[in-house]
């Protein structure tokens, strides 16, 4: 294995602390684009402001106490150009105000209703605080828009925000047409530039997912590096010589982070994971469900399905359907504890991985960030108490992948093996019995868009123009993976299949309109205004010139 | 390969074999069922185009879609109620690995293949008199690996990469900051011609089995 004589000691120096290992955290972030105008209230668009009270808003304000208590910390975000759209949409925004209205109104009744029991007025109140506090923070902090808050720590380099493919589209599958994954790649990085003013250096691949020769289109757009799972290193060719504990090189020249699994499976995994303490918030038990009919109906879908309001009075107590009540506060206190936890085994980790490698050892831990405060409520406040204790220990530093680069410019050359992140690091999940269908679509679609590009590249017609590029929202939107994950997951299904089937449809009907050369201004402005995704959209790209 | 390699190597991988991320938080966003209903939507039925498409799901199965025209079927004088059509699954040197037959112009197919790190591509054609005729070709598919390839003095390349400029360097150098000497030029000209050489064995199978579809 190779040597290099500056990093013969595995401790290192960075300014006058010793350190022992990096440590590189990577929160995803990603919702599908779900905009709903007809509707004054579409279940679907709750995922959003889900995530936004539960996950985004509390990690930012976590991120601004790090701040104020000037404790360095590094995370690396992908924020998904969906999800940037999604955030940066009026409508929605304005329907997520309202959300919180609802939510705070439902906690005024709640803490009427449970005035005379000590244990629920407590949490009734908490909640009712928890949901004002967030409006004010989005209003008079972030001024309307999450991304905000995102900037404000890009730019001053406490975070580092990388893309994704503009739509989360599979690119493996989608690789048929190689148009399609240069469209992903190119307009994901447009969409960055729009939101954050600067071109992203690294990008998530959507679902982690890599096949060879992907990374001469991520070299040609600019992005330096990438993650992915350790079967793309360690079945590389050849294997990477440091496994995921340091990153390689593409034949391309694009740096590649490996997963951890170990790190990962920690905080992630239902059964092992912190998540599951007992004393932790119980997900499913919610009043949407618990309370009576005529009480909650207000604050559930119009159409009387039960939902999740929030209001979550329960701890996970044990592993039967008895419940105790809740209390946040020793909840709080427990995130001390596992983050601390976590410390000490990447230290363990970091002291075995010295023993092994010649260099000093990095931990890449990528989750999902909705992770973080969605499923698991207390996250935020768990990642604040591990950048609160790793910055008291001294002895791992928290960087990103750029900051590790740039410390360690020397890395080897590998041909990364195609994986995923899904089950057992292929590509199953996106491509079963139950979601196979699409492809055929998509691969027609992407097809048709290149012949129709080259068709219309003198075009000056503005209504043609608009038409073609509003074909190009369409095929990006039915190309999202996560439309083949929820056929397979079941969860969504039908939304799923009926999203894809719309976005195939709408294209269809679009070109038509080019064909027979008639346009239909009525359906042309519903899918504008609908699927409203990437203003600055150019059908051309798909001329890859 | 030393023994502290080999340890590292399989370090990063005994979580992972076990353990997937596919449990997206999306999922549990989803959770809540609503009222699912099933919209009416068009959207075609064929596409009225030759195709066959390879795709892979994972290190031993595979997926196919295939279309074939009216007319494609009269130019080579088809009758599906009495032929079948014939996929072959081909490796870069043209060896059938799988074959299997379809009796309808329109289909997809889930097929079984132990084949890893190699090139490979589905023919659609006919056989007849035990010779077969080749309609349309996929597209190439580089497949799953599952190997731990340890490098050796050839190919153990590392790449100094800065803002400015990159450097290759070679493996058996142990000291990296030394290697600037005319020794190291002759050694990085020799690794480019190897990072040359991946890229264009990528190029060269692709060539080998020409496009796609057509």
């Amino acid at each position: 294995m190779i040597c290099l004589k500056n990093e013969k000691h595995q401790a290192v120096y960075w300014g006058t602390i010793m350190i022992k290992g990096y440590w590189i955290p990577i929160l995803h972030s990603h919702l599908p684009f779900v905009k709903h105008p007809k509707y004054e209230n579409f279940l679907e668009e709750h995922w959003l402001f889900e995530a936004i009270t539960e996950c985004y808003i509390p990690l930012l304000k976590r991120l601004y106490l790090l701040e104020n208590e000037n404790i360095d910390f590094r995370l690396t975000v992908s924020i998904t150009p969906p999800l940037a759209e999604m955030l940066s949409d009026n409508h929605l925004m304005e329907k997520y105000i309202k959300y919180l209205d609802k939510l705070i109104d439902l906690g005024n009744k709640e803490i009427v209703r449970t005035n005379d029991n000590e244990e629920y007025k407590h949490i009734a109140n908490f909640y009712q605080d928890f949901f004002t506090q967030t409006k004010d923070f989005f209003i008079q902090v972030l001024n309307y828009n999450v991304l905000n808050g995102y900037r404000h720590f890009y730019d001053k380099g406490s975070i580092e925000v990388i893309t994704c493919g503009a739509t989360h589209g599979f690119l493996p599958l989608l690789s048929v047409n190689e148009k399609s994954v240069e469209a992903q790649i190119k307009i994901a990085t447009q969409a960055h530039k729009k939101f954050f003013n600067k071109a992203p250096k690294g990008i998530w691949l959507p679902e982690c997912a890599y096949y060879q020769g992907l990374d001469k289109i991520l070299n040609d757009n600019g992005i330096e590096f990438f993650i992915a799972d350790s079967h793309a290193l360690i079945y590389a060719n050849p294997t990477a010589l440091n496994g995921v504990y340091a990153p390689v090189y593409t034949p391309n020249n694009v740096a590649v982070f490996g997963r951890d699994a170990l790190s990962s499976k920690q905080v992630w995994s239902s059964k092992e994971g912190y998540p599951g303490d007992f004393c932790y918030r119980d997900f499913y038990r919610d009043v949407g469900y618990d309370l009576e009919f005529d009480y909650i109906k207000p604050y559930i879908n119009p159409d009387g399905t039960r939902v999740f309001t929030g209001y979550k009075y329960h701890k996970i107590t044990g592993t039967t359907d008895h419940k105790e009540v809740y209390n946040p506060w020793v909840a709080f206190e427990k995130t001390k504890e596992h983050a601390a936890h976590f410390h000490e085994h990447r230290e363990k980790q970091i002291a075995q991985l010295s023993s092994l490698m010649m260099r000093t050892p990095m931990i890449v831990s990528p989750y999902d960030a909705e992770l973080f405060g969605h499923w698991w409520f207390e996250g935020p406040e768990f990642l604040y108490q591990l950048f609160k204790h790793m910055h008291e220990c001294n002895v791992i530093k928290a960087i990103t992948p750029i900051e590790y680069l740039t410390r360690y410019p020397s890395n080897q050359v590998v041909s990364p093996n195609a994986s995923s992140w899904g089950d057992k690091g292929y590509y199953d999940v996106w491509l079963n019995g139950g979601n196979a269908w699409i492809y055929r679509h998509l691969h027609a679609m992407a097809d048709s868009m290149s012949e129709y590009a080259k068709k219309y590249k003198e075009c000056n017609n503005n209504d043609e123009i608009r038409i073609l590029n509003q074909m190009l929202r369409e095929l990006l939107l039915a190309q999202s993976s996560d439309w083949a994950f929820l056929m397979t997951t079941a969860t969504a299904t039908q939304y799923s299949v009926n999203r894809t089937k719309e976005h195939i449809q709408n294209f269809n009907t679009l070109k038509e309109m080019l064909d027979v050369n008639k346009l239909n201004f009525d359906i042309l402005s519903q899918l504008e205004d609908k699927n409203s995704i990437f203003d600055f959209i150019d059908y051309k790209i798909f001329l890859g010139e | 390969m030393d023994e502290l390699t080999q340890k590292i190597a399989t370090t990063s991988l005994e979580i992972e074999n076990d353990f997937s991320s596919a449990s997206h938080a999306l999922d549990t966003m989803v959770y809540e069922k609503a009222k699912e209903e099933s919209e009416s939507y068009t959207i075609p039925t064929r596409y009225y185009k030759n195709t066959v498409t390879l795709l892979a799901a994972n290190t031993s199965t595979y997926y196919v879609y295939w279309e074939i025209i009216e007319q494609t079927l009269q130019t080579y004088q088809i009758d599906l109620y009495k032929e079948k059509l014939c996929f072959r699954v081909e490796n870069a040197n043209r060896e059938c690995l799988v074959q299997f037959s379809s009796p309808f112009d329109l289909g997809e197919y889930f097929f079984k293949l132990d084949a890893q790190d190699i090139d490979i591509c589905v023919k659609l054609g006919l056989l007849r008199n035990n010779e077969f005729i080749e309609i349309m070709k996929s597209n190439l598919l580089h497949t799953f690996s599952s190997t731990i390839k340890f490098p050796d003095f050839t190919n153990e390349v590392w790449l100094e990469k800065h803002q400015s400029y990159m450097k290759i360097i070679q493996s058996h150098l142990e000291e990296i900051n030394d290697a600037q000497t005319s020794t190291s030029n002759i050694k990085q000209f020799e690794q480019i011609l190897f990072l040359n050489d991946m890229s264009e064995k990528r190029k060269t199978s692709s060539s080998l089995l020409g496009n796609n579809n057509d």
